[in-house]
């Protein structure tokens, strides 16, 4: 069945997309005499991808790479953590994956497609039961036994943008979706589905900048129900409500949820038209959803309003083949819940009798980037990109007064060099990230269950420490003519939290890249 | 560059925004007014609570009773409880005949005596989401002993084999003579309730405040003395009367009950043993067309009842029928079914029995039962076999266990004990077969050579 399915995915993902990107890269007349490996080094460069809030607007990606290049690849995910990080989502995972990822440029235009199929094994998952924990935190729905869970995702997405005069427009679109399920007790079978569609449009030229504006809309849906087959019953299920909280009343076997959700949101951008210059981009987005309990008749149980501003104001310069940047990014964002209360449920109508907000989540970050680098058109170059930031988290939940509140110092630094021998390119990334807990405090009031509290003390836990990764990715890329390289990528990485508690990160990536 | 100072300027300022929280769930102002029975001279209140718990959160609020409050706005169930103390007359002779001459008459004078009781009153289902005050009146019920029998015990989880699935046919209710008089079994009903107390509909006519609906009545057979119980003894009436360790090794012997509830079954498939040992229970009435077992997740309602008039003249006038209306999301669906129904004076002991995670109302009213006992926190909670619900010890009066019974089973019982007839058998306590070592009087205070 599997296997069945696998090759459809093929057949209508991969097939087209690798077909459609081979004829787009033969009809791409002005880029096609540059040799691959040139593409990559280019199109990879620290100096490219330094800025990264304006393209979020599609138009901004506009010769965002100067040459046209794509890229198979299939590979393999693996992630182990001595002890979970957040424990709601797993100890670690394994994942194998094949991607179709490529962008096109032409004489007036540039387009972008990326298809991906990814399954594999979320390890240990406790006290959640719902898919894109990180999305719908926390009124997701868990219990005490949890375990090892699967899933399968689909992605695929494009974009287009044209220049026409001193006005450039440009759409992007994307749709994923996700299956997510277990075959022992307690048995979530989660179908998700996730659809962006952003819109925008810039004036060119406007002295030496594109100036733009964009407009998102996102769409998400989950269904996410539970099964026991256990005869003899089953654990609790809990509906989270937030620090360490859950909707007491729909303990149980409420075991059909469903979450619908959307997202609106836009961007001001400029952008230099060239090379060097500023950068300054503001984002604003607000994210709605609804968890909705299905085995209650349609329970509106809890809702979210989400709002995140995001800025990013930096500089580059080229000067003949050295670059340099600074950038600063600032984001704000504020997650307020609202449970509702219901009354008396004759006839098993649930009415609405209040609403009280109960959970706020905020988090400020500021950091500032920087880079430098040398040799990106060359056959031997290098990078270094040092980076600090400040992020402040602070969660409430309002009655039983719980607050959490955390300030972190992060601090990173990656150094890259790459170097072509004849007819191949060897590139090894070097980063190391440090981060230290500057305040961290957790107050509780009136406990009414201990237990309830677990999955909050394991994540307030490495929350308040500091933590130390070390990284390393190589890729090596062999042409195998002008226009074609096979290319493999290894990826390694651990990290070190206090009290000997360890997480390792491997990755291995084998594609084809035109 | 005035595009430039623009866009910074938004951006500074967007960055150090942020929406404001609330500060407190928002909350409405209670008052509550106590009414006391009619019917109770000189009550005097010794000590009394009034706490409300907030069905949503599951948070316990004692408040004051005569003072008005704030709570969370929110659905809640209240309870208030009392120690008190009142009068009652009794007769009783003020002469004394030795004193008197022959031929005098003893004359026969009231006497006020001042007894020691209980009150107590529940409310189920309170909406405290009001701008302006919200008044309260909560009915309180003095508890009188009916001077009869009570439910010592309900095992209705029953036992799993050792494969982990679950087993039939050994669950039991046991009854006790809490008096210090010989009590007499024989008519005494053993009913389970129709309704469930997770799933609660506008039922009409709505006939709850004073009869209990039932599907099950199971009555001890006997002339009226043939079977006496000594004070302080008990009846078991059980499922099957066998020795269910021959089928489950993880189960006990109940070949020496005194009540079994048999049922001629009409389904092939699903056939009631009939024991040799043990006699069976006069069945009045049963729902199921093949055999009555206890509902096993505990949602229903239990009690036992004198029944004062024949079998015929019961069945024939004490059938109605009733309707609700179920909303689904497929649509709107009246219904109608019916049932039987017992007076609730003729009930002599009552309990509610439910989960917690799952409950939705008490079937019997607080003149029956004030509260509810459960085993098992969720429903299909796969912790609850080899559970029962078990009445606590009160004290020992000559050697005799009293029994506590407040008309409150969730003050009354111990919760989730392991059954009293797994303790004096030694037999598996759960699905691995760990033996029960320990023998206790109510699945709490464990028998000693003191207190046997």
């Amino acid at each position: 069945m599997m296997r069945k399915e696998l090759n459809i995915v093929f057949l209508v993902i991969f097939v087209p997309a690798f077909l459609s990107s081979v004829w787009a890269e033969k009809k791409d007349t002005k880029k096609e005499g540059t040799p691959v490996l040139q593409r990559i080094t280019e199109n990879s460069s620290v100096y490219t991808s330094f800025f990264s809030l304006p393209y979020n607007n599609p138009v901004m990606k506009y010769r965002m790479y100067d040459y046209t290049l794509n890229e198979v690849s299939v590979g393999g995910d693996y992630r182990n953590e001595s002890l979970p990080i957040v424990v709601q989502m797993g100890d670690g995972f394994r994942y194998g994956f094949v991607d179709v990822n490529s962008f096109i440029n032409k004489r007036k235009s540039s387009m972008w497609g990326k298809a991906s199929y990814r399954n594999g094994i979320q390890k240990n998952v406790k006290w959640n039961e719902t898919s894109d924990y990180l999305l719908l935190y926390p009124y997701v729905m868990g219990d005490t036994l949890g375990g090892d869970f699967k899933s399968e995702r689909y992605y695929f997405g494009g974009g287009y943008t044209a220049e026409s005069g001193r006005f450039i427009w440009g759409v992007d679109a994307s749709y994923s979706a996700t299956l997510g399920y277990r075959q022992v007790d307690p048995r979530p079978r989660n179908v998700t589905g996730e659809l962006d569609f952003t819109l925008g449009a810039a004036l060119t030229e406007v002295g030496y900048y594109r100036v733009g504006l964009s407009v998102n809309a996102f769409k998400y849906k989950q269904k996410n129900d539970i099964k026991f087959y256990n005869e003899q019953g089953n654990v609790t299920l809990y509906h989270f409500t937030g620090m360490g909280m859950d909707y007491y009343r729909f303990r149980g076997e409420k075991k059909e949820t469903y979450y619908k959700g959307h997202r609106f949101g836009g961007s001001l951008n400029l952008l230099p038209e060239t090379k060097s210059g500023f950068t300054v981009n503001v984002s604003f987005d607000n994210f709605r959803f609804e968890k909705i309990i299905s085995s209650l008749n349609e329970l509106p149980m809890a809702k979210v309003d989400e709002y995140t501003w995001k800025a990013e104001v930096g500089y580059k310069q080229k000067n003949d083949n050295r670059f340099w940047g600074m950038k600063t990014n600032v984001s704000n964002n504020h997650r307020k819940g609202t449970e509702n209360l219901f009354g008396d449920p004759a006839n098993d109508i649930y009415p609405l009798i209040a609403s009280a907000q109960q959970y706020s989540s905020k988090q400020a970050e500021y950091t500032l980037s920087g880079f430098y680098e040398s040799g990106a058109s060359a056959n031997f170059g290098w990078a270094v990109c040092p980076n600090v930031g400040f992020h402040q988290v602070s969660v409430r939940y309002i009655y039983p007064m719980r607050t959490l509140d955390n300030d972190r110092l992060n601090s990173s630094a990656m150094v890259r060099i790459w170097k072509q021998i004849r007819r191949a390119l060897l590139r090894v990334d070097g980063q190391v990230r440090y981060s230290a807990s500057l305040n961290s405090q957790l107050q509780l009031s009136d406990i009414v269950d201990k237990k309830t509290l677990t999955p909050l003390y394991c994540n307030y836990r490495f929350l308040s420490t500091d933590y130390i990764f070390l990284q390393l990715a190589l890729r090596s890329d062999i042409a195998i003519n002008r226009r074609c390289a096979l290319y493999v990528t290894a990826y390694w990485q651990r990290g070190w939290y206090t009290d000997k508690v360890y997480t390792d990160g491997i990755s291995a990536v084998i594609g084809v890249a035109f | 560059m005035k595009l430039k100072f623009i866009l910074f300027i938004t951006l500074f300022s967007v960055a150090f925004v942020s929406c404001q929280d609330e500060m407190d769930v928002p909350r409405a102002t209670t008052g509550v007014t106590i009414v006391y029975p009619d019917n109770v001279q000189a009550l005097t209140i010794l000590e009394e609570t009034l706490v409300f718990t907030n069905v949503s959160t599951g948070e316990n609020v004692t408040v004051p009773v005569n003072e008005n409050f704030d709570l969370p706005r929110g659905l809640y169930n209240c309870s208030y409880k009392a120690d008190v103390t009142y009068q009652t007359t009794s007769e009783g002779a003020t002469s004394n005949p030795d004193e008197g001459e022959a031929g005098d008459d003893h004359t026969q004078e009231s006497e006020t005596v001042t007894m020691q009781g209980k009150l107590s009153g529940k409310l189920e289902s309170v909406e405290i989401n009001s701008n302006e005050k919200l008044n309260l009146s909560i009915e309180t019920f003095l508890f009188s002993d009916k001077d009869d029998f009570i439910i010592e015990e309900i095992f209705f989880t029953g036992t799993l084999r050792s494969s982990g699935s679950q087993y039939y046919g050994d669950s039991y209710v046991k009854i006790y003579n809490n008096t210090d008089h010989v009590l007499y079994a024989d008519g005494l009903a053993l009913c389970e309730s129709k309704f469930k107390s997770t799933q609660y509909f506008d039922y009409t006519p709505d006939i709850r405040k004073d009869t209990f609906t039932v599907w099950a009545i199971y009555v001890i057979p006997g002339s009226g003395k043939e079977h006496p119980v000594q004070p302080g003894e008990s009846l078991i009436l059980c499922d099957t009367g066998i020795d269910h360790r021959n089928a489950n090794p993880n189960s006990f012997d109940l070949s020496a009950a005194d009540f079994e509830w048999y049922d001629e079954s009409t389904k092939p498939s699903h056939m009631d043993i009939d024991s040799p040992t043990v006699p069976n229970l006069d069945k009045w009435y049963c729902y199921t067309l093949s055999f009555w077992v206890l509902h096993n997740r505990g949602f229903c309602s239990y009690a036992l009842a004198r029944i004062p008039i024949d079998k015929e003249t019961y069945l024939r006038d004490y059938y109605y029928t009733y309707s609700y209306t179920m909303y689904l999301p497929a649509g709107t669906f009246p219904m109608q079914q019916s049932a039987y129904k017992i007076p609730n004076s003729w009930i002599v002991d009552g309990v509610n029995c439910s989960v917690e995670a799952a409950r939705v109302w008490d079937i019997l009213p607080p003149n029956v039962d004030a509260g509810w006992t459960h085993c098992g926190k969720i429903d299909h909670d796969k912790e609850r076999y080899f559970k029962s619900v078990r009445r606590k010890v009160a004290g020992f009066e000559n050697g005799r266990c009293i029994l506590q019974d407040t008309n409150n089973s969730s003050d009354d019982f111990n919760t989730e004990c392991v059954p009293s007839i797994i303790e004096q058998q030694g037999t598996a306590k759960d699905a691995q077969g760990t033996k029960a070592s320990t023998v206790t009087w109510d699945g709490v205070m464990p028998k000693t050579e003191s207190n046997k």
